[in-house]
């Protein structure tokens, strides 16, 4: 773990999420990079500011100790004059280290600074985008051309931006630092001069945003004197309307219930209206009638306004005015926008995404500025405080001064500082560990990596979090360091609730794919009176917070507390294995990150051959080979439409007999694949007849009858994919102790060699793919602690909102590269080996598994879903495109055995477990739905039907052969019996069912009966948690055709 | 120290440059000139710190580092004295302690010292050493209450100690403050006054400096009591002699006591303040200043050689200024400690030279008035300037014709500006006492 990954990098992505947005907000990235800019400054201006307070501060005290250090290095020598200077410095509370507490924004700002080198130095989507007289985002400007060289403009702008800059700034408060800020100035332009134009543009626009900053310190420096005479005078004159107003605000303030009325009426329409114009879908919009938000609008105008008297007639918030107009304007314009939005007829119809965006921006935008008194202290409280320390000294006060200490006096209630840390700590953990170790717990196959790596890659963003939430408590001037206290405790208590306390189920989730994503879409009633709940909880909160904060302290100590325990279980740091998994089998993960030792290898070997490759890979010439492809969630009728769109298909396959009536036996992979591992007895409906303490145990007895069947006949073993559903990764070196070659895809040494071995999607390193993983677990982890009208903001349409627009399918990406890696390498992976034995391999592939991520031309995709036209990756032909991507592996890896003379020995097998019901299938023709679970999935029929291909040994003496059909009635189960009797001499065993004892190849058809079971949905968790067989929701009995509905009989 | 702040800009800029690495350089202005800033506060606070820390191992390893064990007992109180020249202030406190019966014990850095050889069952005396070696026996000490007449507690080499409860300090003239080296007072507890007008000034630097507020215990000037009992003694056992003396000599004497150093009496006017006394057939006692005998050797030579054929004018240079003040008629001095022991105790003029003194480096530095001494100048005796030293007879004459004329206000002056003449020690004792119980 590096310094950058703990410091930077959670900045970078912070950053990222910011220019996201804002690209989504106005599309343009140019001006993105302008406002990304802008938001950067404005947000660490604060500290800025509290920075150059106290170096004032340190100045002033440094000016008022000045005359005494001259005296007492005049008049003592030696140690006494040391003495006497340390005596000096004590009495002003000063120490020399202070001069250093002015770099505590340099800090800050350094992080910031770095990240936004990094993020816009490489940032790829600005390639070819021009910008105003920019033509090249990602290049130097090259504005003038000289012969052979081009002159940069921009970087010559922003030095003289820079030096102007500098110039005010030293002639204000240092002229003898002028020479160095010209030097600095004369650096950047060295360093910035070759960069890409879009890091240049930024850092002049950070130079234009310092330059202004000056500016206005300047002029507030020099016309603080003068404006303190003329605030005298004014106050003498007071308008008979400006009397009218501090009565108003004196009587508001009197009348306390009132004033906390209009507060909680003000929250309440702030609430509805920011959630109304936050949530991403057209839905709720639908949803909410046009009087509610009329009615919200009206209310957050009255209070605004009454809010806006108030603030007027406190002459103590310094630079109100600015702030009032700031304020004003905007909620006028968000008013405006929401009537316009409303009223104006072809926005209801067809509403442009930037308005409604700017609008929800604006909206959101809305309460920041509102609370002013935070924004305005926040914002404004350094820059008077400045003006006071550079001017307050004159006149008689002098003498007092010169001692005047620079003692901050600590206004921190302690308890209320502890129970701000406790929510934090709470919060934060809930967030980052907690959370994530529930999403983790449930589904750790499909996260693919240990919940170490999910910990520590989450540490420093939660430090990260805790530190700046922390610091803006602590920086908060007195005044609103309650009210920050508010927000950091109330927003904490909100996701505690929700995460441990309201029950809301979600309903599961498959490869980070909500089952039921309609859950999340809040009815009007949920989203009214949640939105005023959470006010007036917050309100309750805050009353009893100012009041008791003790019990706020101890309650969240107490979450706190529930939280880590439970976390302890993972003994997060140091070892692999998880103890909540203690079950047979132990359960260990290996990282997807390439541990130290690996990635050392990888630097020193350009194409790492990735470990077990002979053994998982290697053919026998003069043996038998039998491999199983089982390609996950396949769908039977895309086989029709390969033979239709791809006339190679049929020829390259030419020595396959495609089974297109095969019908599955379950709905999902769990129930399906113990009975295509092992037979008929391992059914849904026998499985519960197998010994074993659990369900897991079950299947795994699945894994070992095809083990020692294998084995009894003498055959090298290998498996590779989803192992766990019987053999996870500490199996896997119990298997290769049973000398059966293992392989788990999140074995990274194949993703590396992959990435090393190919041009395309090389560009992504394992390192970002793991952080863009984490993240999307604590997403995951995040939609349950959310409002319910808020989980749409997380999580949509099967889109995790993560980096808003950019990667769109990073969770399809990351599932699928490490499958692809190994699938699109078969042919350079396989060797053929001289030995005698034979070989049985047995490949169980993800990849065809819905998220998608291979695009038509196979390439891999993170920024968009492969099928670009789209909504989502269940829409459109992704399905068909990674399967069709698969089979053109298969396809050239088949091409190399012919060509290494193991081919005709070989006989391969490609199965699925189930179809795929986001897809209309092909061959439905009579397009109808069993209505098998439920009324959930329109497409059902393509989910009960299953690819099945096999190519018999010695089959290719027939050159003119093409693909042949066998439309006899097929189970996926039959690919267990297929697979048996491919071996030589096999004698079905004894206890073995009927149907395990006939080569389902040659049955009559005519005769046949295949069940199809719909069970509920199974994670490892519930396995574990099962003690006898699956639970059978529905099940049908299949005759003959299985695209005649007439042939469907429900059993009960 | 100052070419280093000639230099620090520029050696900030290429230490700057040194460290910015090309893809790690992002600096605005405002950054650029707060980093030269933490520069800056980097290198001295190292500087700093490493003097302190040393300072801290001089002071550690310095050869008389292991001091013996402290005596448990008689660890109520503690007096420390710097040197001899302290015994007459602590004298007069530690006696009304023993006759109280409480126990106590004195701490000395002068191996002279008499206060060493106080015999009583309740003080216990103590020699630790002088300077390094006292100061780590000090800076470890253990005691309820220390007294020190060491100003600069705290901030010269005397540290507080853990182990002690409260310092008190005493102070040991009646004049203001405006002398004191700077920084002489504020990190005492408590300090024991002479008059008033320390009160005023003391806080007045409180406030300034915003220290913590000190008890001010109005005590007096304890080293008074001794000088009052030794004059009242020698009053009593001396009558006759006395007498006798104004009867041989038909001629008064003259104490001339300076200070040392440029704002010193002789050094200001040398043989011309002494001439005109010396014609007009007065007795004369010079009294140089120690310091002035130790350092102004040629200043005092000239002088002695002068006057070597007048047994008019005499050198008293011993220790003990009791003779020569019993003797004198009237004191000529400038801001020496003695004009107001002269004055107070033996109720005698005094006249002074009117000179300004350079204050830097002092309390007085700090303070908007002037020194209550100077403003009183004038109702103690005549004044001199560098115009009417010349006629220095003449003022003498003036003062001595009507002896009557200043003791008035001498003695007014006293009861306002002077606490507890003769019973200074009590007072002190009884404060004490309070302090421990």
């Amino acid at each position: 773990m590096t310094f950058y990954s703990i410091a930077i990098s959670p900045i970078e992505q912070f950053l990222h999420m910011i220019l996201q947005f804002l690209y989504t907000l106005i599309s343009n990235y140019g001006f993105s990079i302008i406002l990304l800019s802008i938001c950067v400054n404005l947000i660490l201006l604060p500290v800025y500011m509290l920075a150059e307070s106290l170096q004032s501060k340190e100045l002033a005290i440094r000016n008022l100790m000045h005359s005494k250090l001259q005296e007492i290095k005049r008049v003592f020598r030696g140690q006494e004059q040391f003495m006497m200077t340390q005596t000096l410095y004590r009495i002003h509370n000063y120490h020399p280290i202070m001069g250093l507490r002015s770099m505590g924004s340099l800090l800050i700002q350094i992080p910031f600074f770095l990240a936004a080198y990094n993020l816009l130095k490489h940032f790829e989507p600005f390639a070819g985008l021009s910008f105003l007289f920019i033509s090249d985002l990602q290049k130097p400007d090259a504005l003038i051309p000289l012969g052979r060289f081009t002159i940069n403009i921009l970087p010559f702008i922003m030095t003289i931006v820079n030096i102007i800059a500098a110039q005010i700034y030293t002639r204000r408060k240092n002229p003898q630092a002028l020479f160095s800020t010209w030097g600095i100035a004369l650096v950047f332009l060295l360093i910035l001069y070759s960069s890409p134009s879009a890091l240049v543009l930024y850092w002049t626009c950070n130079n234009i945003f310092s330059l202004l900053k000056n500016l206005i310190l300047e002029y507030r420096a020099s016309h603080k004197a003068t404006s303190d005479l003329d605030t005298s005078l004014l106050t003498k004159q007071k308008s008979t309307v400006q009397l009218l107003t501090s009565q108003f605000s004196q009587w508001l303030s009197d009348n306390k219930k009132i004033r906390n009325t209009i507060l909680t009426l003000w929250g309440i329409a702030t609430y509805l209206l920011a959630s109304y114009a936050l949530i991403p879908s057209n839905r709720l919009r639908g949803l909410v009638p046009n009087t509610l938000i009329n009615f919200a609008g009206v209310l957050l105008a009255i209070t605004a306004l009454i809010l806006l008297l108030k603030y007027r007639s406190v002459p103590h918030i310094k630079g109100r005015s600015t702030m009032l107009w700031v304020y004003g304007i905007s909620t006028c314009l968000a008013l405006i926008l929401l009537v316009y939005y409303i009223y104006v007829p072809e926005y209801k119809v067809e509403l442009t995404i930037v308005k409604i965006k700017l609008l929800s921006f604006m909206l959101f935008a809305l309460p920041n500025v509102f609370f002013l008194p935070i924004s305005i202290k926040i914002l404004y409280r350094p820059f008077t405080k400045f003006s006071l320390s550079d001017n307050g000294v004159s006149g008689s006060s002098i003498d007092r001064l010169r001692y005047a200490s620079a003692r901050v006096s600590k206004n921190l209630n302690p308890t209320h500082l502890w129970a701000v840390i406790m929510s934090l700590i709470s919060g934060l953990i809930l967030i980052f560990f907690a959370l994530p170790s529930q999403i983790f717990m449930s589904a750790p196959i499909e996260i693919g990596m240990s919940f170490s790596t999910i910990a520590s890659h989450n540490a420093p963003y939660a430090i990260t979090a805790f530190l700046a939430l922390f610091t803006s408590y602590i920086i908060a001037p007195k005044r609103i360091k309650l009210f920050v206290a508010y927000i950091l405790v109330g927003a904490t208590s909100l996701l505690l609730i929700y995460a441990l306390i309201v029950p809301f189920d979600l309903g599961r989730m498959d490869h980070f794919k909500l089952i039921f994503p309609q859950r999340i879409v809040p009815t009007l009633p949920i989203y009214f009176l949640e939105g005023v709940g959470i006010i007036l909880f917050i309100k309750y909160l805050c009353t009893h917070f100012k009041t008791k904060p003790i019990h706020v302290l101890i309650i969240n100590s107490v979450f706190a507390l529930i939280l880590i325990i439970p976390l302890l279980k993972f003994s997060i740091w140091g070892t692999h294995t998880i103890s909540s998994f203690n079950t047979t089998p132990q359960t260990a993960y290996q990282d997807l990150q390439p541990s130290s030792e690996t990635s050392k290898k990888t630097s020193n070997q350009p194409n790492p051959q990735p470990h077990n490759v002979d053994k998982m890979f290697s053919f026998s010439t003069s043996g038998e080979n039998i491999i199983v492809f089982l390609l996950d969630m396949a769908n039977g009728g895309h086989i029709q439409r390969m033979t239709e769109e791809e006339p190679d298909f049929a020829r390259q396959f030419k020595d396959f007999v495609w089974y297109p009536n095969t019908l599955s036996i379950s709905t999902f992979t769990t129930p399906s694949k113990p009975a295509m591992l092992a037979g008929w007895r391992f059914t849904p409906e026998h499985i519960k007849n197998i010994e074993g303490e659990n369900l897991a145990q079950k299947v795994i007895a699945s894994y070992d009858t095809m083990f020692s069947t294998f084995e009894k006949y003498n055959y090298d073993i290998a498996i590779s994919g989803m192992l766990y559903y019987g053999a996870d990764m500490a199996q896997c070196s119990t298997l290769e102790i049973r000398d059966i070659a293992c392989l788990d895809y999140w074995d990274t040494s194949y993703t590396s060699y992959w990435l090393a071995n190919t041009t395309q999607n090389s560009n992504e390193s394992n390192q970002i793919a793991v952080s863009k993983q984490v993240m999307i677990v604590n997403m995951a982890g995040l939609l349950r602690a959310v409002p319910i009208t808020f989980k749409q903001r997380i999580y949509d349409q099967g889109n995790w909102n993560l980096y808003l627009s950019l990667y769109k399918n990073q969770a399809g990406y990351n599932a699928a590269l490490p499958e692809w890696a190994v699938l699109d390498s078969l042919d350079t992976l396989s060797s053929t080996t001289k030995s005698d034995r034979n070989t049985f391999k047995y490949i169980h592939t993800n990849l065809t598994h819905r998220p998608y991520a291979l695009d038509k031309n196979c390439v891999l995709r993170n920024d968009v879903f492969p099928d670009e036209q789209a909504g989502n990756d269940f829409e459109g032909d992704a399905a068909y495109y990674t399967l069709r991507c698969s089979l053109i592996s298969i396809e050239r890896w088949i091409q190399w055995l012919r060509d290494n003379g193991v081919y005709d020995n070989t006989k391969i097998i490609l199965v699925s477990d189930h179809g795929n019901d986001f897809t209309v299938d092909p061959m439905n023709n009579a397009h109808f739905a069993p209505k098998l679970m439920g009324q959930e999935h329109e497409y059902m029929f393509s989910r009960a039907h299953v690819l099945l291909m096999v190519k018999d040994f010695y089959t290719s003496t027939d050159q003119n052969k093409s693909l042949q059909i066998d439309e006899r009635l097929m189970s996926n189960v039959d690919s267990a019996t297929i697979m048996y009797y491919s071996i030589k001499n096999y004698q079905a065993p004894e206890h073995a069912l009927p149907q395990d004892k006939i080569d389902p190849t040659k049955t009559n058809r005519s005769t046949r009966e295949i069940p199809i079971y719909h069970t509920s949905f199974y994670n490892w968790v519930d396995l574990v948690k099962e003690k006898k067989g699956f639970k059978i929701l529905e099940k049908y009995v299949v005759k003959d055709n299985i695209f005649i509905p007439s042939n469907w009989s429900y059993i009960k | 120290m100052k070419k280093w702040c000639a230099y620090k800009h520029l050696l900030a800029f290429v230490l700057l440059v040194i460290y910015i690495q090309p893809a790690h350089a992002y600096l605005d202005p405002g950054t650029g000139s707060m980093l030269l800033a933490a520069l800056v506060g980097i290198v001295s606070t190292l500087i700093f710190t490493l003097r302190s820390f040393w300072h801290k191992i001089r002071v550690s390893i310095s050869p008389s580092s292991s001091h013996s064990t402290q005596n448990t007992t008689y660890q109520n109180i503690i007096f420390y004295s710097e040197g001899s020249q302290y015994w007459n202030t602590y004298l007069p406190v530690i006696s009304a302690l023993h006759e109280k019966q409480v126990q106590c014990t004195y701490l000395s850095s002068d191996i002279q010292d008499a206060g060493l050889q106080f015999k009583s069952p309740f003080v216990h005396t103590q020699y630790i050493g002088k300077n390094n070696k006292a100061y780590t026996y000090l800076n470890l000490l253990k005691a309820q209450i220390c007294v020190l007449t060491t100003p600069n507690f705290d901030v010269l080499q005397i540290r507080r100690s853990k182990g002690v409860r409260h310092y008190t300090h005493i102070i040991h003239a009646p004049t203001d403050i405006h002398l004191y080296k700077l920084f002489g007072f504020d990190f005492y507890d408590s300090i024991m006054i002479s008059g008033p007008h320390q009160e005023k000034s003391i806080r007045f630097l409180e406030e300034l400096r915003q220290t913590a507020p000190k008890q001010m215990y109005p005590v007096g000037c304890t080293y008074m009591d001794v000088l009052l009992e030794k004059k009242q003694k020698h009053q009593t056992e001396n009558a006759n002699i006395k007498t006798m003396k104004t009867q041989s000599h038909n001629s008064h004497t003259i104490l001339v006591a300076p200070t040392w150093g440029e704002s010193g009496l002789l050094t200001q006017y040398g043989i011309s303040i002494l001439q005109p006394l010396v014609d007009a057939g007065f007795n004369i006692i010079v009294r140089p200043h120690p310091q002035s005998v130790a350092m102004e050797t040629e200043l005092i030579g000239n002088l002695q050689e002068s006057f070597k054929h007048t047994e008019l004018l005499t050198f008293d240079t011993t220790p003990d200024n009791f003779a020569s003040m019993t003797e004198a008629d009237i004191l000529i001095s400038d801001r020496s400690g003695i004009i107001f022991d002269f004055c107070f105790i033996f109720e005698k003029p005094v006249i002074t030279n009117k000179s300004s003194a350079i204050l830097l480096g002092m309390e007085g530095n700090d303070l908007p008035w002037n020194a209550w001494e100077l403003d009183i100048l004038n109702k103690i005796g005549a004044t001199i300037n560098s115009e009417s030293v010349s006629q220095i007879h003449h003022i003498v004459e003036n003062s001595l014709k009507n002896p009557n004329q200043y003791k008035e206000s001498i003695t007014q002056l006293r009861n306002q500006y002077l606490y507890n003449l003769g019973s200074a020690g009590q007072k002190a004792a009884e404060q004490l006492i309070d302090l421990i119980t």
